[in-house]
């Protein structure tokens, strides 16, 4: 992907983003002034920095946005943004990394919780390095053991902390 | 009394359990340099969380050892595989690379090794007289000119680490200082962004978005296929030859120094600058310039001089005004506060020893770093070797870890996911973390210290105005993005 389609993709969240940020700063300031706060001036309300913020975001960003389209056009860019994600679903790279990204949010955000730290670690491991084709299963089996038991001596035995 | 905390900080390196330390932090930074990928900034965040239940100065000789030995450690790749184990030696490659196709690798790591320790231990003069000297200016610093400092170093952070776009170094600054907004804001306890949950309203905890942001992209980016490098033999090093080579050319030494130092006190522009510049420099003095760049000495020397130099002027801004040099020295700052320590004008008060066994710890891992380079780098080619598909899932095991060990919740191991992504994408995109992470760390000094001055002035800005500091960190700020983003250019014609 171009850089000034990169920079289209991002600003186009960076806008969303700049754009909550300010409307929530002054929802904010309005909370602020009501009992318990009584902060009534803005300049010292919680809410002023987050809508300076909010604010700046959104005028960097729409910036950038009218960086990324000069020469081409808003609809271009947005086509080729659509073109683009229909090709990446068949970008091989593309699936590696989302693929092994969801390995390692299924770790860390259920099976760490669930299971014991040791089992929940060399299921992830064996899972991910299997998936990329690291080397021989039983090699990363060996090697999934060997580095979830090193993590365990070297935090639980020698530094005496305790692992989730 | 300076004397005694120099000596009680001799003493303590000395002890065998940090001397373990030391050897262990400057190896593991030494191995996380080489590797393509693993950057210094990374290598910190990671041992960041580990030494959470380290005794305080263990915990800071590991982290300093583990600073040096990973900016060292790029230099071995760069000249076996021309490629830089870290950005800071991009500049070493030119000439150590040659270096090596002629057969010359293992008098190139030498060279490279000495220059390293060398700039690290200059360094260490200017963090001694320097860093008090900073220190008594800022005690001179009211809330205003906090305010203005932490934006001016966001704002030059945002500049110099994403070169040509300064654009996207300011929004990924603004999205830091937003993400330091999460929880009870220090004025008024007041929630904000918080949407009800308890763990966000507790703020969200530094170490986990740091290791999320520079950790996970790495690991991310492994999983894509790659083409693998034959790497070179390291030949035999003669020690003679590599030690003349580098005191005959001490000027180039102190040279390169004396620019990293400088390099690395600017906020946000890191080793690799100092590397170039100083090469740079060497280059442009040399009576025979067209050599570099062909396996001259120089370069190699000069190139690696001064990224290691940057390391000690990295930290004066870190310790004197608690605005890190470099990114990796962002991350240190972080660490640092986890530990207990507060950085800043009253850090030589509040902790009076802290300076000298900072310097202290430096010298003990430059010459730490100096043996255990030389003896590794006979391994360096099997290290370099390691597959990234087994090596990057097992340091995201560390990186989860390293995320949980803060406060042993597995909320941030959450936190460190979700930044992850963040971080990806923001890379993917070449915009730079440095000012995230910059804008998070320095993001409650700056709200908290503009609603005290605010609330002080009865809402009014002016005061800001009739402060002399204040207004040369203005007009800086005003310079600087007037020049970024051209408008001073369009000034300068209209006025011709």
């Amino acid at each position: 992907m171009e850089m000034k389609q990169k920079d289209f993709n991002i600003s186009l969240v960076l806008v969303g983003l700049g754009l909550y940020t300010t409307i929530e700063g002054v929802r904010m300031y309005r909370k602020a002034a009501r009992p318990p706060y009584n902060i009534e001036q803005f300049s010292i309300s919680p809410g002023f920095m987050p809508t300076v913020l909010g604010a700046m975001l959104l005028i960097l960003s729409i910036v950038l946005l009218a960086k990324s389209i000069k020469g081409t056009g808003f609809r271009t860019q947005l086509s080729d943004l659509l073109a683009w994600s229909k090709q990446a679903i068949h970008d091989t790279d593309i699936r590696l990394m989302v693929i092994g990204m969801v390995i390692m949010a299924v770790y860390s955000f259920f099976l760490i919780g669930l299971l014991p730290y040791w089992l929940s670690s060399v299921l992830y491991l064996i899972a991910l390095m299997a998936f990329l084709r690291a080397t021989k299963v039983w090699k990363i089996i060996l090697i999934s053991f060997f580095a979830v038991g090193l993590v365990i001596v070297l935090f639980q035995v020698v530094f005496n902390v305790s692992l989730p | 009394m300076v004397f005694e905390y120099l000596m009680q900080a001799v003493f303590t390196v000395l002890t065998p359990m940090n001397m373990l330390v030391l050897f262990l932090s400057v190896g593991a930074g030494l191995v996380m340099g080489m590797l393509p990928g693993l950057s210094a900034t990374m290598a910190i965040a990671l041992l960041t969380g580990l030494t959470y239940n380290l005794p305080t100065q263990s915990a800071l000789i590991g982290l300093l050892g583990v600073y040096v030995g990973s900016i060292s450690g790029g230099c071995q790749s760069a000249i076996l595989l021309n490629i830089p184990g870290t950005p800071a030696s991009a500049a070493t490659a030119l000439d150590g690379f040659p270096m090596a196709k002629r057969g010359d690798g293992g008098h190139a790591i030498l060279l490279a090794t000495t220059s390293s320790a060398l700039g690290t231990l200059i360094s260490v003069i200017f963090v001694l007289t320097l860093t008090p000297f900073l220190t008594n200016l800022a005690l001179k610093f009211a809330s205003w000119e906090f305010f203005l400092i932490s934006i001016f170093g966001i704002l030059i952070c945002g500049a110099l680490t994403a070169p040509g776009n300064a654009l996207k170094g300011w929004l990924s600054g603004i999205l830091g200082l937003l993400v330091a907004m999460i929880g009870l804001d220090t004025v008024d306890t007041f929630a904000r962004f918080s949407f009800g949950n308890v763990n966000l309203m507790s703020n969200i905890q530094l170490i986990p978005v740091m290791i999320g942001l520079f950790g996970f992209p790495e690991v991310v980016k492994s999983f894509k296929r790659e083409g693998s490098g034959i790497p070179l033999k390291v030949a035999k090093f003669q020690f003679k030859r590599g030690l003349s080579s580098v005191f005959r050319n001490w000027t180039a030494v102190i040279r390169s120094s004396i620019i990293g130092v400088v390099v690395g006190i600017i906020p946000g522009v890191g080793e690799d600058t100092g590397g170039w510049l100083s090469y740079w420099a060497s280059k442009s003095r040399s009576k025979d310039p067209d050599s570099f760049g062909n396996g001259n000495e120089l370069g190699v020397i000069s190139a690696e001089t001064g990224n290691n130099a940057c390391i000690g002027g990295a930290l004066i801004p870190v310790l004197s005004l608690a605005v890190p040099g470099s990114a990796p020295a962002a991350v240190l700052l972080a660490a640092f506060l986890m530990h207990g320590y507060r950085p800043g004008p009253l850090l030589m008060t509040e902790s009076p020893s802290f300076v000298y066994n900072v310097s202290i710890y430096l010298i003990g891992a430059s010459l730490m770093m100096w043996v255990l380079a030389l003896i590794i780098s006979r391994g360096t080619v099997r290290i370099l070797g390691i597959n990234k598909k087994i090596l990057m899932p097992v340091i995201f095991l560390l990186c989860v870890v390293g995320s949980y060990l803060i406060n042993y919740t597995y909320f941030d191991i959450k936190v460190m996911f979700v930044f992850g992504l963040i971080g990806l994408a923001l890379t993917s995109a070449n915009f730079p973390a440095a000012p995230f992470l910059l804008g998070v760390i320095l993001g409650p000094m700056a709200d908290s210290n503009l609603r005290r001055g605010l609330r002080l002035s009865d809402g009014s800005l002016l005061p800001m105005l009739q402060r002399p500091i204040c207004l040369f960190f203005l007009a800086i700020i005003v310079f600087m993005i007037l020049g970024q983003t051209g408008l001073l250019k369009i000034l300068k014609r209209n006025r011709s």
